[in-house]
């Protein structure tokens, strides 16, 4: 409740600001500009969406033969039917897969703050090189063999959970992208300031650094959720029970196992088991979208505020 | 007591002659000779029973002669000739580790010569590196002297190996160098208000302690892996295992030479460099669109479906790709046919597919792209813009002259991030649009896929994926030091590192 | 100062607590999954013995393998588990087939198994991780999961001595001639399944069509081929005609699989690598395919079909289906086919309603008697290298692949709780028990002379018999000798590789009949193709295929 008052109040500033604009003639050029090229993109942008969606609720017999269109083809649920067939399945891989991302996200930003932080003090003698470290790995890696042996014969972790959530917690750009932010939000001098009045690096990260860092860590934060939420080959490598499937493997396993059974000469199987093959697909992005497209608004509220440090000052 | 021989060691070494100190004098001799004495033709390894080891490995000495001693740059050349794949790992860290003295120690004797102090610390420069030589010196040295002593000889056939005084004196020679290295740098310490690293410890303890999760992780997840660079120069079997296949030089790298590696390497980077640029261009453009929509509903809205493309995956993509395009039952093409009265014939004209990807990556990224630009806008003050309104800036300056200036540290750093996978293409995007069309090969050919291709018809070729790799890092490396070097010049605090 | 050692003790501890909040959480959906099976015991897997066996797994692993007491004999009194590795996806009810199974195992060889699953995605990738960290004791293995290659490199445990001794019934059934066929260098790895399959290609059409525009169907002969195909397109069908499966062997003699119509031109031929082919009735004798008039001839005549419209010009891109017979998208299926594909388009054209469809059947080999059975190694066992009771694995197999009343457990799950067998004695799935037919993925553990038959089982035996019987006039009647060799190519791999991106970017769009200009395009498929070093694999690869021949003896001609 507080916060959406603190949201309106800003936004209020915002829209003083705005029709500030709207005085000159460059402001409504420019608003013509910015509304017009901004709907063109979101139309261009949405428009595969709604062929998704529509494609989702065909029927897969005639989009295979006359290929997808704006409007649902033969509507019907089919391909929603066959995906939650087995509802507490695809619920398990839904609850896992928001574990992972609110586990991962949680920790791997603490993390990235926690470094960011670091090698963004310019007291600090090794922060260069730490960088270097940090910026290294995107750069050369040992593939995916020895990383695998790493996580199942070196560490035995295979079957846990923990390996899921793991293995992405931080990511090099992350960590330099964060300290972009608190060196851009953050000057110098206040640091120096507040350790001149006795404030230890503890506090200075806490009180100074944490609360205008609030677009960063929403930045941030989004994107570790993303990476979480999109993936599923941790659970496909280190997963030996289903029930700790991410959402994503769930839904490729089913394309890929109808796949594979299809393709494969020699199982001497018949199956019975008909899938609605192009519909599931579609069906497939709508179930992994929604509700990241629902949590969304909560995270834009952070680009929407503009505090910066010169609210701390005073 | 130990301090203060110390000190006065220092002080001793410390005497100036002429523009350089004792200390310098004696450092760039002993570099020099340390130098001399890793070189190709000295031998640290001596091979003294070689017919048991011959034997063992059935090697024929008529075909494959064996030299009666080896220098550590030249020993990897006796393992491949062996094939006795168990000595290679050592080998090959051990053949780093002089290359790499080497190459410090190169720097540390040009640097010695000229002897330029810098104004903000000095000779420390220079001392780092006499120390990062030194120390990779006794590294190589005394691992040389470990790996035949407790590996070479317990794995192969006992008796075979023997260190040659050579190491026994470059050891002796790299901890003279590194002491006068250390006293010398004490009265420079002292000089510029400096210190070392574990006075750095001991002041900024919390935040090496900060640092701690991040070590670990780095460690587990990317360094200790990183030993899987080996790979790309043995042969695997599973009979010697992942780090003790026969070792084989370059063989691997061969498969990328053959293949072409010009058009492969020149698509894969213009790709990339259209990618960043107009990516970037873009991005900011539709950033500060955004961030200047004063109606609420307008801005979230559109915001969150630019953003959609995001979350269609490179399958679907493909499908919808197919179905726009696809010869005569395309949306597109049944579109374009209709009002230009001829075929278009997409999957067989490679000249279209260049813009056609570059759409299609633009698309997908431009919502997730834009998320970083629009954070940095809002972490601008307001303060800059209500001195600039009051300046009586118009909105086309204020964006001008405050929001694209502050943009530009954030646009860097995914510069360079971009810039050192340079030659790393979007291999989903490329795969999925093209799938295994050789007519398109000639303008949307990436390594990535050319790779995959060759890796995928051949079982167990984790070699040849890893050199490739290797080949990309490598030329990565090499450009992003390049640019920050550049951006580091210009200023400082933009640089990556 | 203080503050901050405290801030930074306490955001540490948080972390802490996060990462062991995070294994008890495990624990906790553990349970709550345990409690759910209890509640509806059909539902979701669970494995609740997971943890006991992997304690036992571990305790083996401490403890070294014992010394069999003498030559024929092991030493059962540790209790062992041995892991099998399955390609494929772990079926519901797994753990209540596991632990019948185990409770025989125990009692006979104090012995018990894990299945272990690929799952679908990814699964070669996993597999060879499997291999490299020796994950498993007992695996799947088949050409398409490369066991020649894996082999070579040692992936597999050496099979000469130990299984006369610990699998001797097995040995016997498998047969010399088979087990031969599963040499590399001379060395047994691995060891098939006893129920050979008639996998060969053939072409599957719309019978009913033929009927309707009164035109030929298209077997025996070219000109049928045309009549059909051209027949639809002249009688103004409407619809794709042909729907290819996308690029082949990107390094075969038929790049694109709309050139298995080809076949019709060169009966008796089997097409290799490089542009080579062999005369069935005389294989050591190849013959270079690329370099002939014919080649050219023939990559005219795929324009011509091409440019008729036959297939659609962006066929290269298309995605695989290979089941677009049923989803009306070709008329014929001419590649990746066999009689039990047949049977399944068969059953998916009736249960998509399409009750007046009459799909024909026509197997390639009634052209040139060329039939045999699958390859041995299309369905095998393999103990991965590095499994420390070998004995007992192979005793384990022989137990479960000789014996009937095993066998069907393994294969089938349990009677009356997976599946009923009717009057007839065919088997029927009990729907939703979790456990269909082979569930486990077992096709390696097939023995023709216990597997339960289903209804369609009958309608393919009929089409293995006729393939049988067309295989037994062929010059080495019932060897697949193509699918025999293993080309070795890492001494050139680089020029390999080369020739196969060559081939993908003109011999393709060749085969596709998508090129202006035959002659030209012919021209400079030869050209890049030997600067790419056509000639160094084509020696070798010739050298090794006389080798081949000279070993197993195919060295006659007729």
């Amino acid at each position: 409740m507080k916060r959406s008052n603190e949201q309106a109040s800003v936004e209020k500033q915002l829209n003083i600001h705005s029709t500030k604009i709207k005085k000159g003639a460059s402001g409504i050029a420019f608003d013509i500009i910015k509304y017009g090229l901004l709907t063109l993109l979101a139309l261009i942008c949405v428009l595969p969406f709604i062929i998704i969606i529509s494609g989702s609720f065909s029927e897969n017999q005639i989009v295979l033969k006359t290929g997808y269109g704006i409007l649902p083809k033969g509507f019907n649920t089919d391909a929603y039917s066959f995906i939650f067939k087995k509802p507490e399945g695809i619920l398990q891989a839904y609850k896992m897969t928001t574990y992972y991302t609110v586990v991962g996200t949680f920790v791997g930003l603490s993390v990235t703050v926690l470094t960011a932080y670091v090698i963004s003090r310019k007291t600090f003698k090794y922060r260069n090189v730490v960088s270097f470290l940090i910026y290294f790995t995107t750069i050369f890696g040992g593939g995916m063999v020895p990383w695998y042996l790493m996580y199942t014969s070196v560490l035995p972790l295979r079957g846990t959970t923990f390996i899921i959530w793991f293995p992405a917690i931080l990511g090099s750009f992350n960590i330099i992208l964060m300290r972009t932010f608190i060196t851009g939000s953050v000057p110098d001098a206040i640091i120096e300031s507040a350790k001149i009045d006795g404030a230890g690096e503890g506090t200075i990260l806490t009180r100074i650094v944490l609360p205008v860092l609030k677009p960063g860590l929403a930045t941030v934060g989004l994107f570790l959720a993303l990476g979480y939420w999109n993936d599923w080959y941790r659970s496909s490598m280190f997963a030996t029970d289903k029930k700790n499937w991410e959402l994503q493997l769930y839904l490729y396993e089913l394309v890929n196992k109808a796949n594979a059974m299809k393709e494969l000469v020699n199982t001497g199987v018949v199956l019975n088991d008909t899938m609605p093959t192009q519909t599931v697909k579609m069906a497939m992005a709508v179930v992994v979208t929604g509700p990241i497209l629902l949590v969304y608004p909560f995270v834009q509220r952070y680009f929407i505020s503009g505090i910066t440090v010169g609210a701390v000052k005073g | 007591m130990a301090k203060q021989t110390g000190d006065a060691l220092s002080v001793k070494l410390n005497r100036q002659i002429g523009k350089r100190n004792l200390g310098m004098l004696i450092a760039l001799g002993i570099s020099a000779l340390i130098v001399i004495l890793s070189l190709p033709f000295m031998n640290w390894i001596r091979i003294s029973y070689i017919r048991g080891f011959a034997e063992k490995y059935s090697i024929d000495l008529g075909k494959t002669p064996i030299f009666p001693g080896y220098s550590m740059l030249t020993f990897l050349g006796f393992v491949q000739k062996t094939k006795a794949g168990i000595l290679g790992f050592p080998a090959f860290l051990l053949f780093f580790a002089v290359v790499a003295s080497l190459v410090l120690h190169a720097v540390y004797i040009v640097n010695l010569i000229i002897a330029k102090p810098k104004r903000s610390n000095g000779l420390l420069g220079i001392y780092s590196f006499g120390k990062a030589s030194n120390i990779l010196s006794i590294i190589a040295s005394a691992g040389t002297i470990w790996y035949i002593f407790f590996w070479a000889n317990s794995r192969t056939f006992p008796g075979t190996f023997i260190p040659s005084p050579v190491v026994f004196i470059v050891l002796v020679l790299a901890v003279a160098n590194l002491v006068i290295v250390k006293a010398l740098e004490k009265t420079e310490l002292k000089k510029y208000h400096d210190h070392g690293f574990f006075e750095e410890v001991r002041r900024n303890w919390i935040l090496f302690v900060f640092l701690i999760p991040c070590f670990i992780y780095f460690l587990i997840n990317n360094y200790l892996p990183m030993s899987g660079i080996y790979f790309a120069f043995t042969q695997f079997n599973f009979r010697d295992g992942l780090f003790f296949s026969p070792f084989v030089g370059f063989k691997n790298f061969e498969f990328l030479v053959k293949a072409n590696l010009w058009p492969l390497t020149r698509n894969t980077i213009l790709y990339n460099i259209v990618f960043i640029g107009l990516g970037n261009v873009l991005q900011i453009f539709f950033a500060i669109l955004v961030s200047q929509v004063g109606v609420k509903w307008f801005k979230k809205t559109s915001q969150t479906l630019i953003f959609m493309p995001y979350f269609v995956s490179y399958v679907i993509l493909r499908v919808l790709v197919y179905s726009l395009l696809e010869d005569k039952l395309g949306l597109l093409d049944n579109l374009l046919g209709n009002l230009t009265g001829k075929n278009i014939d997409f999957y067989n004209t490679p000249k279209y597919w260049p813009g056609l990807i570059v759409f299609f990556s633009m698309w997908k990224g431009i919502g997730y792209g834009m998320v970083v630009y629009l954070a940095t806008i809002m972490g601008i003050s307001d303060e800059y813009y209500e001195a600039a309104k009051i300046d009586g800036a118009n909105i086309f300056q204020q964006i001008r002259f405050i929001t694209v200036p502050l943009l530009k540290p954030t646009f860097i750093i995914l510069l360079l991030y971009a810039i050192g996978g340079i030659m790393r293409g979007q291999f989903e995007l490329f795969y999925q649009m093209v799938g295994q069309n050789g007519i398109l090969y000639d303008l949307t050919d990436i390594i990535d896929t050319y790779v995959y291709r060759v890796t995928t018809t051949q079982a167990m070729s984790m070699g040849l994926a890893t050199a490739a790799g290797l080949y990309q890092s490598v030329f990565g490396l090499v450009i992003v030091v390049l640019t920050n070097w550049i951006i580091k010049r210009r200023n400082a605090e933009y640089a990556l590192f | 100062m203080k503050f901050a050692k405290k801030l930074a003790a306490l955001l540490i501890a948080a972390a802490l607590v996060f990462s062991l909040a995070a294994c008890t959480q495990q624990a906790i959906v553990e349970t709550e999954e345990e409690v759910k099976t209890t509640e509806a015991p059909k539902e979701e897997t669970t494995k609740a013995t997971e943890t006991e066996t992997e304690k036992a797994d571990d305790g083996n692993a401490e403890t070294d393998a014992p010394e069999p007491a003498n030559d024929s004999d092991v030493d059962l009194s540790e209790t062992v588990n041995l892991v099998v590795y399955m390609v494929g996806e772990e079926p519901e009810d797994v753990d209540t087939v596991e632990a019948a199974i185990n409770e025989k195992l125990l009692e006979k060889f104090n012995t018990t198994i894990e299945f272990q699953f690929s799952t679908w995605t990814d699964y070669k990738n996993k597999y060879n991780n499997m291999l490299t960290t020796h994950g498993a004791d007992l695996a799947y293995t088949a050409m398409w999961m490369d066991y020649q290659t894996l082999a070579d490199v040692g992936a597999f445990m050496e099979l000469d001595d130990l299984m006369p001794k610990y699998a001797p019934e097995l040995y016997e059934a498998c047969g010399e001639g088979a087990l031969n066929s599963c040499r590399v260098n001379g060395k047994l790895y691995c060891f098939p399944n006893l129920w050979p399959e008639y996998v060969n290609q053939g072409i599957g059409w719309r019978h009913d069509l033929a009927v309707k525009y009164n035109i030929p169907d298209p077997i025996d002969s070219m000109e049928n081929v045309e009549g059909y195909f051209q027949g639809l397109i002249d009688n103004g069908y409407e619809g794709d005609i042909l729907y290819n499966l996308g690029s082949g062997a990107s390094v075969g003699t038929y790049a694109t699989s709309a050139s298995a119509l080809l076949r019709y031109n060169h009966p008796g031929k089997d097409a290799l690598s490089y542009g080579f082919m062999y005369d069935m009735d005389n294989p050591r004798q190849l013959v270079d395919y690329w370099h002939s008039d014919e080649f050219v001839e023939d990559m005219k005549l795929m324009k011509k079909w091409a440019d008729a419209g036959w297939w659609s010009r962006s066929f290269l891109s298309a995605e695989n289906d290979t089941e677009a017979l049923v989803h009306e998208k070709t008329t014929a299926v001419i590649d990746g086919t066999n009689a039990n594909k047949w049977v399944s388009w068969c059953n998916g054209a009736k249960s998509a309603g399409f009750d007046d469809w009459e799909i024909g059947w026509w197997e390639y080999a009634n052209m040139d008697n060329n039939a045999y059975p699958a390859h041995p190694t299309q369905n095998a066992t393999v103990i991965v290298n590095g499994c420390k009771y070998p004995e007992r694995a192979l005793m384990v197999v022989n137990y479960i692949m000789m014996d009937k009343e095993m066998n069907d457990l393994v294969q089938c799950g349990i009677e009356g709780v997976h599946y009923t067998l009717d009057e007839n004695g065919f088997y029927h799935a009990i729907e939703n028990s979790g456990y269909g037919y082979e569930a486990c993925d077992t096709w390696n553990w097939r023995n023709g002379d216990f597997k339960l038959q289903q209804e369609t089982d009958v309608q393919l035996q009929k089409s293995f018999d006729h393939s049988a019987e067309l295989g037994s006039h062929t010059l080495y009647p019932n060897v697949n000798i193509t699918q025999g060799f293993n080309e070795s190519y890492i001494e050139y791999e680089a020029e390999r590789t080369a020739v196969a991106n060559v081939c993908d970017q003109y011999l393709n769009p060749l085969f596709g009949g998508l090129v202006d200009d035959v002659d030209a395009a012919v021209a400079e498929f030869l050209e890049k193709v030997d600067a790419a070093g056509l000639q160094v694999c084509a020696d070798a690869y010739k050298a090794q295929w006389e080798a081949y021949c000279d070993e197993f003896g195919y060295t006659a001609s007729r």
